[in-house]
């Protein structure tokens, strides 16, 4: 792993030794952001602003040093074993993992409270980094709100919840910090809850979420049900179970030397592989023979002594009915579901553009870099899942697919900076899950990974040019602010390069290895030459609408007010620093990462790596490049050199205004959805609360307790002894009961 | 019949009797008066009873506090005594119908079957008490109590000790508590209105 | 001892004045009854309280009546302590029948300093 040689110190990758330490010392990763929290939550209004925020930031560091020093013990061992040469990256290095007790113990279910740092969520975590950069520009950026110290409490508690959403080693953990995440997301975005307008886009972002979350949580159950674990070592040992690397379903008798006599031979019914992943399958196949059980990707153990096929299909934990294929496409797409709420994917995608009313640094945080990408995550987390489940595989690549166009579309004609860049996120979400529906999971992460970079850096740099506005977030209202905000600018402009996928910077490295992916598996598969279209569609959108973002902002002759023009000035140091960090990321992350991530992830060799996939590689390129170099130049073309100021809320084209009215799909939800459900909601006020709860149950209730009362009012005479006698016969009467036999 | 039973008869027919004279005397400064009999004749059946230690706790603490504090109450108070109404109800003739069927019923359980056989708690219950080596009974229980060599006899203060400050520790502690929950509710209940 | 059919009156009761299990329990099911019935008849709280005292004593009697019995079963019993926690209990009793008659008189004197009565006739607050 050369590029964790270079970060790293030569003692820690050396020291095994350490690792006890760094595996029992995961929770201090999640626990820091919490006492930086409470710390702000308990001393709210105390602290003055500096204090509270320079508290979060410490805090926000402190866990990424820690976590930092985790993930290179975790991938520590990777130096001492270099030697015996040969073996895959990834089986090198042995995750973290911790348990500190057992949670939820009921039946036959059993959920311990774990942490786990594998690569996979090294990585996030590392991810996650990019927060104490934030929180350094938000103690600028919030210096003059009355409420600093919520702010950064809630951002604290933010931290925490997407830690142990990151870390925690079975999908109930997960969950908990899924639901924290959305909490915080929720807080922070109704953060100024006085402008009625914001906190209802609070309240949206939580209804959306909340769709998602069901889905989630039916997954979870559904994985319980059929694997009586929701452990993600655990299950995965299990379906390891299942697996040979070969092509098509049957069944194989397997003899277990090790097993008591009579159930050494066991039926395993394999699952037919999916074109493209059998490499991903080989890797979990090896769980099936002792010797390599070492050896499983991302750092699954088999656990297999605690399953027993018995000679049957259905392991007995099945409910009756459910085959293999069943279980697992319907927790995946259940699932998927929950991914689709978080990362706002069609059709919940909603929330995520309104999501922008809260604070810009949020925005960049969650909003971008870190809570969205959770489904993706999730999906990754689960990829040995998904690939047992080709159904649900394709329905990830479709929903990702068309998330990607149809954001990137509407991104084309929005005049507000932040929702420009909103829509940009949910189109690059969809990208990642193309990436992760066509079995590249290492490279969705990958593009995790760089989009986190630029697209924090352009949502710092538009809070940025924010704040010189004075609020102003209309583009149309900008223009000319390139020599006012020269660090601005330039950051900007390297965001806006490596978002719109432009060689060698961050996202072209990313983006172009899932679309050569995409192109790869069209070659079995002709939908996904329509799929791996819509990405060359949205690549040239995104190119198109990030240079317009830059082309109304910093060119041309500035139209703010006069007012606001006095006041413009470039941000300070808190602010630009930050930016220039990112810029740095934003430049480099992609050529620096690309070709060491992706086989440290393990999640599958990739397509693009295969040598006889290189003509699919170099069509990709030629694609991919033009679709970006064209949408760039056809930009510059019309808002830099033509100055072209759009007016798309006065425009009779009816394609600008479809795409600028988001296809009518907001429309959509809020008549015809709310609609059906506002019926649906009338006709259970009317007959469940009206007439059985306030009438039968409440009212009901207090009048047969006041005629009851009345009647029997009349039997208490208020004579202490009479109630004495009345204990007496009692007791006289369980005594002969007792005494009756 | 030796002088064992009957001080037992006399010990036990001075309770009866003085406990009905307790409920039945209409002038409650009687009632408490006659509590005094009741007491030693308890106190009596407790020495009978291998209790020593707790005979002596009964007569300090029943007849030396308690019923020095109802006499106490009563001079404080000064009552009538009581007049019952002559009136037919429920509420006059019920109670001593009720416990005369359960007297009634114990006798008359005597009576038909008389005592069950004699079961071993039968026999335990008369064997002697006193730590001695030809019983082997006696022996082994002492020896489990943690006595080791000397055994104290049953109720004596030592023998009671032991368990009190080891099994029964908790809910010696919690009677403590106790006393002191209902001392301070007894002073702020008797305080005159501040 | 035989029922009275068979043992004749004398034989019958002088089975049941011999110091015995049955004798100490009988005597203490009379006592319990007698403070039942005082309990429930009289219309004097006091009375009512003292009665209160008897049935306590007679509980008291019947632990430390098992306990005698007890001490002799040592070997049977899974309890080493099962006889000194007859006589604990009853001390235990004692303690909380001096808690109850303080908390019981402190209420009576309180009542009669606000109704100078402590006739349950009177005290009917809560009738219908």
């Amino acid at each position: 792993m050369e590029f964790l040689k270079d970060i790293l110190p030569e003692w820690i990758t050396a020291a095994d030794k350490f690792r006890p330490v760094y595996a029992n010392g995961l929770f201090l990763i999640p626990l820091l952001p919490l006492l930086g929290f409470l710390t702000n939550a308990v001393s709210r209004g105390k602290l003055s602003a500096g204090v509270s925020g320079a508290v979060a930031s410490i805090a926000a560091f402190l866990s990424f040093v820690w976590a930092y020093l985790c993930f290179a013990s975790c991938a520590g061992p990777l130096a001492s074993v270099d030697a015996m040469g040969g073996i895959h990256p990834a089986m090198k290095t042995v995750p973290l993992h911790a348990v500190y007790g057992t949670w939820i113990e009921a039946g036959g279910f059993k959920c311990s409270f774990g942490l786990m740092m594998d690569q996979l969520s090294g990585v996030m975590c590392l991810v996650t980094g990019v927060r104490t950069l934030i929180h350094i520009y938000s103690m600028g950026y919030m210096a003059h709100d009355k409420s600093v110290a919520r702010y950064f409490s809630y951002l604290n508690l933010f931290l925490f919840s997407m830690l142990v959403l990151i870390l925690g080693d079975n999908l109930i953990l997960t969950f908990v910090g899924w639901e924290g995440v959305g909490l915080c997301s929720y807080l922070l975005i109704g953060f100024w809850y006085e402008d009625g307008e914001k906190a209802a886009a609070g309240m949206k972002a939580f209804v959306f979420n909340r769709v998602g979350d069901l889905g989630f949580i039916l997954g979870i159950f559904t994985l319980v049900a059929a694997f009586g674990t929701a452990d993600y070592i655990a299950t995965t040992g299990k379906i390891g179970t299942y697996t040979k690397p070969v092509v098509g379903p049957r069944k194989v008798i397997e003899v277990d030397e090790a097993a008591p006599e009579g159930k050494r031979e066991r039926l395993v019914v394999v699952m037919p592989d999916h074109p493209g992943l059998l490499d991903y399958a080989e890797g979990l196949s090896m769980v099936s023979t002792a010797d390599s059980m070492a050896k499983l990707p991302l750092g699954y153990k088999a656990d297999r002594g605690n399953f027993d096929l018995s000679g049957t299909m259905g392991p007995k934990v099945f409910p009756a009915g459910w085959t293999f294929k069943f279980a697992i496409t319907l927790a995946c797409l259940m699932l998927f579901i929950g991914a689709c709420g978080k990362s706002a994917q069609l059709p919940l995608y909603a929330w995520l553009p309104d999501a922008m009313a809260g604070p810009t640094p949020v925005s960049a945080l969650i909003h971008a870099a870190t809570m969205v990408t959770a489904g993706v995550y999730m999906v990754v987390r689960m990829a040995p899942f998904y690939v047992m489940a080709p159904d649900a595989l394709e329905v990830v690549a479709v929903v990702g697919a068309c998330t990607a166009l149809f954001a990137a579309l509407i991104g084309l004609t929005q005049t507000d900076i932040k929702k420009v860049l909103a829509y940009s996120t949910v189109s690059q979400l969809g990208y990642m899950f193309l990436g992760a529906g066509v079995g590249a999971f290492a490279l969705a992460i990958f593009h995790v990974v760089t989009h986190a970079f630029f697209k924090a850096l352009l949502f710092l740099c538009s809070g940025s040019v924010i704040h010189a506005m004075s609020g102003e977030q209309d583009m149309t209202k900008m223009g000319g602010l390139r020599k006012y905000l020269p660090v601005t600018y330039w950051t900007m402009l390297i965001g806006s390069i490596a978002l719109a996928g432009i060689f060698p910077f961050a996202g072209w490295w990313s983006k172009d290895a899932i679309l050569a992916n995409v192109l790869a598996k069209a070659e079995h598969d002709s939908m996904y030459w329509i799929l791996y279209l819509m990405g060359c569609v949205g690549a040239f959108c995104t190119a198109f609408y990030s240079f317009r973002l830059i082309g109304l902002t910093f060119f041309g002759e500035c139209r703010a007010s006069d007012e606001v023009k006095h006041h413009i000035h470039e941000s300070p140091p808190s602010m630009t620093v930050p930016l220039m960090v990112l810029a740095v990321f934003a430049v480099i992350s992609g050529w620096w990462l690309h070709a060491d991530l992706v086989t440290f992830l393990f999640i599958g060799k990739e397509a693009v790596q295969n040598a006889e996939n290189e003509h699919v590689h170099h069509l990709n390129l030629l694609i991919t490049s033009a679709a970006a170099l064209g949408g760039v130049i056809a930009a510059c073309l019309i808002y830099i050199k033509g100055g072209k100021i759009p007016k798309p809320a006065q425009t009779r084209n009816p394609l600008v205004r479809l795409s600028f009215n988001k296809f009518y799909l907001e429309w959509f939800y809020d008549h015809v959805v709310t609609g059906v459900f506002a019926i649906f909601a009338e006709a259970l006020h009317l007959f469940v609360d009206v007439l059985i709860i306030d009438f039968l149950i409440v009212n009901g209730v207090g009048k047969l307790v006041r005629g009851a009362g009345g009647a029997l009012r009349r039997t208490q005479s208020g004579l202490i002894n009479v109630y004495a006698t009345g204990i007496l016969v009692g007791a006289l009467v369980v005594l002969f009961y007792l005494l009756r036999g | 019949m030796d002088l064992v039973d009957l001080v037992f008869v006399l010990s036990g027919l001075l309770c009866l009797g003085s406990a009905c004279a307790i409920v039945t005397r209409k002038n409650p400064v009687y009632s408490v008066i006659c509590m005094l009999p009741f007491f030693i004749g308890m106190t009596i059946l407790f020495v009978l009873l291998s209790a020593p230690f707790l005979a002596a706790m009964q007569m300090m603490v029943y007849g030396g506090a308690i019923l020095v504090v109802f006499l106490f109450v009563i001079m404080l108070i000064n009552l009538r005594p009581e007049e019952l109404k002559d009136d037919f109800s429920l509420q006059a003739y019920a109670p001593p119908a009720i416990v005369g069927g359960m007297l009634g019923g114990l006798i008359l359980s005597f009576v038909r079957h008389g005592i069950p056989a004699e079961s071993a708690l039968d026999r335990a219950f008369s064997l002697p008490v006193v730590p001695d080596a030809n019983n082997p009974h006696l022996a082994r229980s002492m020896e489990m109590l943690g006595f080791g060599g000397h055994a104290p006899a049953l109720g004596s203060i030592e023998s009671i000790s032991i368990p009190m400050f080891k099994q029964y520790v908790v809910p010696f502690e919690l009677i403590s508590l106790l006393i002191v929950v209902a001392v301070l509710g007894a002073v702020i209940l008797a305080k005159k209105r501040v | 001892m035989v029922p009275l059919a068979e043992a004749g009156v004398f034989g019958w009761l002088l089975g049941l004045f011999s110091f015995k299990l049955v004798s100490c329990l009988a005597l203490a099911g009379a006592i319990f009854a007698i403070g039942a019935w005082g309990v429930l008849a009289r219309r004097n709280v006091l009375v009512m309280l003292i009665s209160v005292e008897l049935m306590l004593n007679a509980v008291m009697l019947t632990f430390v009546s098992f306990s005698r019995a007890l001490v002799n079963m040592g070997p049977q019993l899974s309890n080493p302590y099962a006889a000194e926690g007859g006589q604990i209990f009853a001390l235990f009793i004692i303690a909380i029948a001096a808690a109850e008659a303080a908390v019981g008189l402190a209420i009576v004197i309180s009542y009669f300093r606000n109704r100078q009565t402590v006739d349950t006739r009177e005290i009917r607050a809560m009738k219908n």
